[in-house]
């Protein structure tokens, strides 16, 4: 038979003798020809701008993760600097009660205005400032008198709108050992210096006001460690499980529907998240999704052909001798033949997830819920099964098929997940995730293929930083 | 086929060049198109996406590495196929269970038929056949190079490569008993 294509072979390749039609004339080509390169051309031009925008976002992208990377490294570094602080408030707070540190210098003028007539200092209560706390204008207002009393009132804060002493790291930057209020010598009254001068509005924005209170034994100090709904957060969550998944298919079903069932899937991913000091969160993370699914195909065959070779035709026997002798060949069958085709089919994606959401905590402080909504990235993906898809059994994989597209895929995400704190730092978490993709997975014209899944997911939680 | 001066006057853009280039090449196109593209009314557009394409691209061509042939053909079965992907000609895969229709007995050789029975036979195979056949067969592409061009796998290509063969003999012994019975009277 191989000598027959030969010859077709020969036949085709060589049948350029066809008549030229009248209109492959090079005077009834030439304007089209022109026509469909300046269209190329154009093309060609758009292309560049579509790889223009892949670069853009993957540098964005990119950008994005070295912020969150830093983000991290200058939390850690606030940690240090705010479990030094919090040893020094300790200290100090044996012998008097620390009642409000303000920020906003503003605020505390507006009500002062309003409430002069309620401070509360004790002469012993000397308000100081440690100079370099601030990040500017030190040597300007280093250890310089309160020029009147006014000034002094603008700098404490009313009895009536003191509130528990939380901390606010965020002003502060250096603060040496030698500079923190922490000497023993100051016994149960520490000394504030307030640095000060002439021109407030150089002043940093952390104001300390104290009142003079009688030494109490069993004053609770609060709990600064633990996250609230008034500080910022920065977590890493560690999660993976479970995933249930919907293909897709939609109108090629039931093409392929028909033949594949969706197996249980799995997901791994390590998510950031900060959460501002209102309880707003940001997360964005690196993720790993595996879908499977199950291809089972049962075709019906009346008439297939079975080759038997090398097979016992005919059994002659020697009339005279006895003496049998076996003839052999190959035989053609047409047998009915049911064929079935198991396949286990595997979707693996890298994701890029963020999302903005909001947090609560409970009251104990040992739960909180958090809530996110946002979109994913496909960042790296590949396919690979086998399906019965226009009437063929067809084998794929990330570089060969001929339904779906290899384009970067973008998903919306839906989650929520709850986390119970084991101490101060660790929580274990529980999880929820839905995501649908928003693009077309099919590159066939009128074929839309949106998967979606829903993830269940376990993992644990650690703050890298608080405050 | 065409010199390398042609070649280079087509790339300092001697629009007579292009006309020679043209009518030189028109013919082998042709031949190659009417293989690959069954609707006669596509013919047309796709030769003169197939020359703009060659003019703007000529600048790769090298031709102390390659056959200006060659290189024409590549270009040309991959527009043509350009058709096939963008859907405009629909895939027909025929399905395992049809193909499988061998009928046993002797496979006569093709030395008594036509050339116009070929290219009737050829011109009659469902397109996914076709399309493997001719760039197999007669083209003499990788069944791994065919999984690329076409977006299926180097074993869908084999398996389609068969059952075209199967058909195509099918369709030989049909011819092949009428001319035996046209004989025989």
């Amino acid at each position: 038979m191989e000598s027959n294509f030969d010859k077709i072979k020969k036949v085709m390749s060589e049948n350029t003798d066809n008549q030229l039609p009248p209109e492959l004339n090079w005077d009834n080509m030439e304007s089209g020809i022109l026509e469909k390169m300046s269209e190329l051309q154009a093309v060609q031009t758009q292309d560049s701008s579509g790889k223009n925008r892949k670069l853009l976002i993957f540098s964005l992208t990119l950008l994005a993760l070295i912020l969150i990377l830093n983000g991290i490294y200058f939390g850690k570094k606030l940690d240090v600097l705010a479990q030094n602080e919090n040893l020094s408030i300790e200290q100090a707070n044996e012998g008097f009660k620390i009642i409000s540190i303000n920020e906003k210098e503003e605020q505390l003028k507006e009500n002062s205005y309003k409430n002069d007539s309620v401070f509360q200092i004790t002469p012993l209560a000397e308000i100081n400032y440690f100079g370099n706390r601030f990040e500017t204008n030190t040597h300007q207002t280093n250890s310089r008198p309160f020029s009147n009393d006014l000034q002094k009132k603008d700098l404490l804060k009313p009895k009536a709108n003191i509130s528990l002493l939380t901390k606010r790291k965020k002003k502060r930057t250096n603060e040496s050992s030698s500079s923190a209020p922490n000497e023993k010598s100051i016994n149960s009254f520490p000394s504030f210096e307030l640095r000060t001068g002439e021109n407030l509005s150089f002043l940093p924005s952390i104001n300390f006001s104290v009142a003079n209170q009688p030494k109490q034994d069993n004053v609770p100090i609060p709990p600064l460690s633990i996250w609230n709904n008034s500080t910022n957060s920065y977590r890493l969550s560690l999660l993976g499980g479970v995933s249930f998944w919907n293909n897709g298919y939609g109108n090629t079903k039931p093409q392929r529907d028909e033949f594949e069932s969706n197996k249980l899937s799995y997901h791994a991913g390590l998510n950031y998240i900060h959460t501002s000091k209102n309880g707003f969160s940001f997360m964005i993370g690196i993720q790993y999704q595996q879908m499977e699914s199950r291809f089972d195909w049962t075709g019906i065959i009346p008439d297939y052909q079975l080759t038997l070779t090398d097979t016992i035709l005919e059994i002659s026997t020697d009339a005279f001798t006895g003496e049998q002798t076996e003839i052999r060949g190959d035989v053609n069958l047409s047998v009915y033949a049911e064929r079935k085709i198991r396949h286990f089919n595997r979707t693996r994606i890298f994701q890029i997830p963020f999302a903005v959401g909001k947090a609560w905590i409970s009251k104990s402080e040992k739960l909180q819920l958090d809530v996110l909504a946002g979109g994913s990235f496909n960042i790296m993906s590949n396919n690979a099964g086998r399906t019965f898809y226009q009437g063929e059994i067809q084998n794929y994989n990330s570089s060969s098929n001929n339904f779906l597209s290899k384009k970067m895929k973008f998903n919306t995400l839906l989650g929520g997940r709850l986390t119970y704190y084991l101490n101060s730092n660790l929580g274990i978490m529980t999880g929820f995730q839905f995501q649908k993709s928003i693009s077309n997975w099919s590159i066939e014209q009128d074929i839309k293929v949106r998967p979606s899944w829903v993830n269940l997911s376990l993992g644990l939680a650690y703050y890298i930083d608080k405050k | 086929m065409i010199d390398s001066s042609i070649i280079d006057q087509i790339i300092n853009k001697d629009n007579d060049a292009f006309k020679m280039m043209y009518q030189k090449c028109i013919r082998y196109v042709y031949s190659l198109v009417k293989r690959y593209v069954k609707n006669e009314s596509d013919h047309q557009d796709v030769i003169q996406e197939i020359f703009a394409r060659v003019f703007l691209s000529i600048k790769s061509f090298d031709t102390e590495k390659g056959d200006f042939k060659f290189w024409l053909r590549r270009l040309a079965i991959n527009q043509c196929l350009q058709l096939y992907r963008q859907g405009k000609s629909p895939k027909q895969f025929v399905p395992i269970e049809n193909a499988n229709e061998i009928e046993s007995g002797v496979v006569h050789a093709l030395d008594e038929l036509t050339k116009i029975d070929i290219q009737n036979n050829l011109s009659k195979m469902p397109e996914g056949y076709r399309q493997i056949f001719m760039l197999v067969v007669i083209d003499e592409y990788s069944h791994k190079e065919v999984g690329k061009l076409l977006n299926i796998t180097a074993e869908t290509s084999r398996s389609q490569l068969s059952r075209a063969k199967q058909w195509l003999q099918k369709k030989i012994i049909k011819i092949d008993k009428q001319k035996i019975s046209f004989h025989g009277i």
